[in-house]
């Protein structure tokens, strides 16, 4: 319990005196993962709309692939990066592996797949008459999708918030295909691992704190931005 | 449909955008991106892939001697610090330039089989069995490796292995086999992890290890682990860094890993090497010795 | 064009039981149009078919004056001259200004034009004070009567009802029938209800619908056929009495 509370008390003063190199791994962790998760929603959402509105074969299974893909573990979806970019294999020819760009690269195959499970789920809570109401009014099967996606906005969130969390705080894919090198692509997570391999317990809690401040913030930022964006609230008056 | 109401909503969408950008631009070459201190009116720096062991890395020796070899070729070398096998399998797949490790056996494989050339002595260290205060195995202060780890097994004393097929772990199997003992059974825990990590499991568990010195030197007072074996012959541990074949490798930068591993056997590499670790801990941490 | 809506041997099923089969149904332009019958008959069907919400498994179906082939640019267009009010009308989260002014911006109208339209349909039900509000916190007639300003911005030609007035109270019930009767005296607009209520049925409609497991066994004018029934089923369903 001492070294907890010395290791924060550490943790602290690091953050203050704010030295190069964790505001650089920091900048680097809120990169790669914000840029994995638009990524990922790019895909995930569209792509989960579509699974729940659209009728085709193999519709099941192919939802039960991507429920099953949500909890791909990070360090397995390393490894399978880390398979395609190296020099012999598919894409060893783009030079790719050991940069920051692999690293969205993993964290959007481990993003995409909540994004696009939990959108499915939140479209397909919603009631027919919600397709119905926007269809009689006039509604293009294309507007038509984008309403029910708008009304399933409160699980697309939580989706994004899920994906974004989960991206932020891994270690196995990062540290695979980005080999945790020191000013390119040493992220908060592999800095943790690394400071704790070390012995420097106190430096990995200060790491660790500006993770959670950082996950923190971010959550904060996507629910101020829907509160802007969307002015009533719709939680359950519970009296 | 969506309406973002507000300018403010959209600063902040600017702004995220704006911040991802530096993302994808920086992702490509790691130079215009490197955020490294000393980088004033920086000439072109080339990057150089360096596969070399998480024990190398953490002992510091890098961090103290690539600046100085950046200052003198202008590479600036990015470390990839893995498990030896994984060092290996990086420079077999030609993910890498150049290869650091400590593992002869292996070393001469990776040459023979025409993945790297002009491997080249660097230094060594050795290793050193350290053990809890308690002692169970008896072993402490002797100087013949052999006995010591045959004294371990016939106590059945708790013993933390590497067990992922790093230089370490290699040399730890070699002792064994040398002392003609299986090492197998409850007392025998095989880690899977780095120098750093079993350390810190050794300690927890009270039990025997094998670490390397500058490791330990620079973890001992974090845990309360004790010397019990050190000095012999058996122990030593010597490292070999090794350019990858130019011919079977076209992509990778021979001339960066050449000049990186004639700068470790120069007279300026050896000396600096040398002097590794003396003022910290009042010894050399690794001995050159470049032939 | 005068007949909206021709039917022909118009078959639904639902798993294998058939839940709506109509040899004929004709319903001519500019008339308010009662479907009435006991639960189970049909009617939600039947509506829903001719909304083009639900697809036919048998027949022929011509609405406003074209051949349905349930294409997506026909339907689109068809839908785009009608709408509809539900029992429970569903509101699009936001203001109920957001839910006036959908239909509209689904059809790109300028957002100047809608502002425009949005007052006066809200002005036409009472409901401009309302502009704003939460369209979740209004109380079932207001609901409803937001759902009427929704649908009748848009000009339809054809307005279909189901049951909407059945779960609201009575004050806002009269209102929503008055503007019914006004939307059809004043536009023009084909009205097609389903309703419970059978004095509703008599006080607002011109042509009355009986259906009974699926099938049409009345039609007529209101003015007669609440009084001389053709059909027993119609006359006991009339009466009160279950009909089997």
């Amino acid at each position: 319990m001492d070294t907890i509370l010395q290791g924060i008390k550490e943790g602290f003063y690091l953050i203050l005196q704010m030295d190069a190199e964790i505001i650089e791994v920091t900048v680097l962790s809120l990169q790669v993962s914000l840029t994995a998760l638009i990524l990922s929603a790019l895909i995930g959402i569209p792509a989960g709309a579509a699974s729940a509105l659209k009728k085709f074969p193999g519709k099941k299974l192919l939802l039960n692939i991507v429920y099953t893909l949500m909890g791909l573990p990070p360090v397995l979806a390393g490894l399978l990066v880390y398979l395609l970019l190296t020099y012999r294999g598919p894409l060893g020819q783009y030079e790719l592996l050991f940069t920051p760009a692999a690293m969205v690269i993993a964290q959007v195959l481990l993003a995409t797949p909540i994004i696009w499970g939990l959108t499915a789920r939140a479209v397909m809570a919603l009631e027919q008459n919600v397709y119905d109401t926007a269809a009689t009014l006039g509604a293009s099967r294309r507007q038509a999708a984008f309403t029910l996606v708008r009304e399933a906005r409160m699980g697309i969130i939580a989706a994004l918030t899920t994906a974004f969390g989960r991206v932020i705080a891994e270690v196995g894919a990062v540290m695979l295909v980005g080999g945790n090198i020191r000013w390119a692509t040493r992220v908060l997570t592999t800095s943790i691992v690394l400071e704790t391999r070390m012995g420097n317990f106190s430096t990995a809690l200060a790491l660790g704190m500006i993770l959670l401040m950082i996950s923190f913030l971010i959550n904060l930022m996507i629910i101020m931005l829907e509160k802007r964006t969307f002015r009533y609230d719709n939680t359950i008056q519970i009296t | 449909m969506m309406k973002l109401r507000g300018k403010k909503s959209t600063l902040i969408m600017a702004l995220l955008a704006i911040f991802m950008l530096t993302a994808v631009i920086g992702c490509g070459g790691q130079q215009e991106e490197s955020a490294a201190p000393d980088n004033q009116a920086a000439p072109e720096l080339k990057p150089l892939k360096l596969a070399t062991t998480t024990s190398t890395d953490d002992s510091g020796l890098l961090d103290y001697l690539l600046p100085e070899f950046q200052k003198d070729t202008n590479y600036q070398v990015e470390v990839i610090a893995v498990g030896t096998g994984q060092a290996i399998e990086m420079g077999e797949a030609g993910d890498v330039d150049v290869l650091l490790v400590h593992s002869r056996a292996a070393e001469d494989k990776f040459v023979a089989d025409g993945f790297g050339v002009d491997r080249r002595d660097v230094m060594y260290n050795d290793f050193l069995i350290i053990g809890p205060a308690e002692d169970p195995a008896g072993i402490k202060g002797t100087t013949d490796a052999l006995a010591a780890f045959k004294a371990i097994a016939d106590k059945k004393a708790a013993f933390v292995s590497r067990g992922d097929d790093s230089g370490t772990h290699k040399k730890e199997l070699t002792v064994w086999q040398k002392a003609e003992v299986e090492p197998a059974g409850e007392w025998y825990i095989e880690a899977g992890q780095g120098m750093g990590d079993t350390f810190m499991m050794a300690n927890e568990k009270k039990a025997y290890t094998l670490i390397d010195r500058a490791t330990y030197l620079a973890l001992k007072d974090k845990y309360q682990l004790e010397t019990m074996v050190e000095g012999d012959e058996a122990l030593f541990n010597p490292y070999g860094v090794i350019p990858l074949n130019p011919e079977k490798f076209p992509n990778r930068d021979f001339e960066g890993a050449t000049a990186f591993a004639e700068w470790l056997t120069s007279e300026k590499g050896q000396k600096m090497i040398g002097e590794f670790g003396v003022e910290e801990f009042g010894q050399a941490l690794f001995i050159p010795d470049a032939k | 064009m005068t007949i909206p809506f021709k039917l022909h041997n118009i078959v639904k099923r639902y798993q294998e039981r058939e839940v709506l089969s109509i040899e004929r149904l004709e319903i001519p332009a500019g008339e308010i149009n009662a479907i009435l019958g006991p639960n189970g008959s049909g009617k939600t069907t039947l509506l829903r078919i001719m909304a083009l919400l639900l697809v036919n498994d048998e027949g022929r179906l011509e609405v406003l004056g074209e051949k349905v082939n349930w294409s997506k640019g026909q339907i689109l267009r068809l839908r785009r001259q009608m709408s509809m009010v539900t029992q429970t009308s569903y509101m699009f989260q936001g203001s109920v200004y957001y839910n006036v002014a959908y239909g509209l911006r689904q059809r790109k109208v300028s957002e100047s034009g809608i502002k425009r339209s949005v007052k006066e349909a809200l002005e036409m039900v009472g409901m401009s004070a309302y502009q704003e509000a939460d369209a979740r916190t209004l109380s079932g007639g207001e609901r409803q009567k937001a759902a009427i300003a929704r649908a009748l911005v848009l000009k339809p030609q054809v307005l279909f009802l189901d049951e909407p007035t059945s779960n609201i109270d009575m004050a806002s019930a009269a209102e929503i029938e008055k503007h019914i009767l006004a939307i059809n005296q004043n536009w023009g607009t084909t009205i097609i209800m389903v309703t419970h209520n059978l004095f509703q049925a008599k006080r607002l409609a011109d042509e009355v619908i009986f259906l009974h497991e699926g099938h049409l066994i009345e039609k007529g004018r209101a003015e007669t056929v609440f009084d001389q029934p053709r059909d027993e089923r119609t006359a006991a369903f009339l009466r009160g009495e279950t009909v089997y």
